[in-house]
């Protein structure tokens, strides 16, 4: 369902790779380096740096849990490995009003609950090791977060930001960020049939 | 897992000095969901080996972390409190600082809010917001 917005897309980045840990610094690098062409600032940056990390470091915590429990080079190398399943798609798109989309997509187990996985300190975890803060944070980073989701079939998150404007005096004054929590638009759909990255 | 020395550029390392039960633990780099394990390995060792009254964390050096920091950090309050020694955070970068407020962990743990700055990072300013640094 997208909406008309007279808006235009400047750049475009389709990336994917396998889901392991080593790739969620590469992704952020990667991601950053294409959303610094809009010149904005290093608090702007970070903050959708962490955003991220958070949502690509789900997929691969959690998207592929249990279809490859070896997360290694063996399944990496090996004539076996399946890309379609053990991979995360990311669409990153910058528009001409400075702002940025980007689709962090997998292919994996889904999320059973949307609304609980995104309460604050909600987690799966056991172990005591993980904070449950991963949503929250890209929700207080990002304008607004997207979540689809399907049992079996995976997971989209969309996250937008739009930037202060280039050199403006906002911008320049990195400290006093406006918290917009009340704008932050949460979806859920259990439907998620949606290819946004084809 | 990657062994203890073996991390790459830029995944958090961390640097234990211990001087009459204080253990001070200087991280450096990432701390994301990925140098996270190699970290806790290298933190809890040091722990364990040293048995402190008082664990200090020290962040200035921590160029990027996610709400994996938060988990790593909780995990290594916790056990410091079955040890029953003290845990302290030191310095956290703005950046940092934000996250930890934001999922008020800053009023769990406890936080010596006093940065003074990396050179090699991004961060911007020192807070001058100084909150006692004894053992709590």
């Amino acid at each position: 369902m997208p909406k008309t917005i007279r808006k235009h897309i400047i750049n475009q980045m389709k990336t994917e790779f396998r889901a392991i840990s080593e790739n969620e610094r590469l992704s952020r690098a990667m991601i950053c380096a294409m959303i610094a062409q809009l010149d904005v600032t290093v608090e702007e940056l970070a903050d959708v740096r962490c955003a991220i990390s958070e949502a690509v470091t789900n997929a691969v915590v959690h998207a592929y849990r249990g279809t490859h429990s070896a997360v290694g080079s063996a399944d990496i190398t090996g004539d076996t490995f399946d890309a379609s399943r053990n991979t995360v798609y990311i669409l990153t798109t910058l528009y001409d009003d400075r702002s940025v989309k980007i689709i962090i997509r997998d292919r994996g187990c889904g999320i059973p609950d949307i609304r609980r996985a995104m309460e604050p300190l909600y987690t799966t975890d056991t172990t005591g090791e993980r904070s449950g803060m991963g949503f929250a944070i890209m929700q207080s980073f990002m304008d607004t977060v997207k979540v689809k989701s399907a049992h079996g079939k995976g997971t989209t998150v969309e996250l937008r930001k739009k930037f202060a404007p280039a050199g403006s005096a906002s911008a320049a004054a990195m400290t006093e960020e406006p918290v917009t929590d009340a704008e932050d638009v949460t979806e859920e759909e259990s439907s998620a049939g949606q290819e946004d990255i084809a | 897992m990657q062994a203890i020395g073996e991390e790459t550029i830029g995944t958090g390392q961390v640097q234990a000095e211990y001087a009459s039960g204080v253990l001070t633990l200087s991280v450096t780099g990432d701390i994301d969901h990925h140098g996270a394990a190699a970290l806790r390995k290298s933190v809890d060792r040091e722990i364990y080996y040293y048995r402190p009254k008082l664990v200090l964390m020290k962040l200035d050096g921590v160029a990027f972390m996610d709400s994996a920091g938060l988990g790593f950090f909780m995990g290594r309050y916790e056990l410091c409190r079955t040890l029953g020694c003290a845990f302290r955070l030191l310095d956290p970068p703005p950046r940092v600082l934000k996250i930890l407020e934001l999922s008020g962990m800053d009023k769990k743990l406890a936080v010596d809010k006093v940065y003074r700055g990396s050179a090699k990072n991004g961060c911007q300013g020192a807070s001058e917001d100084h909150t006692e640094g004894n053992e709590g």
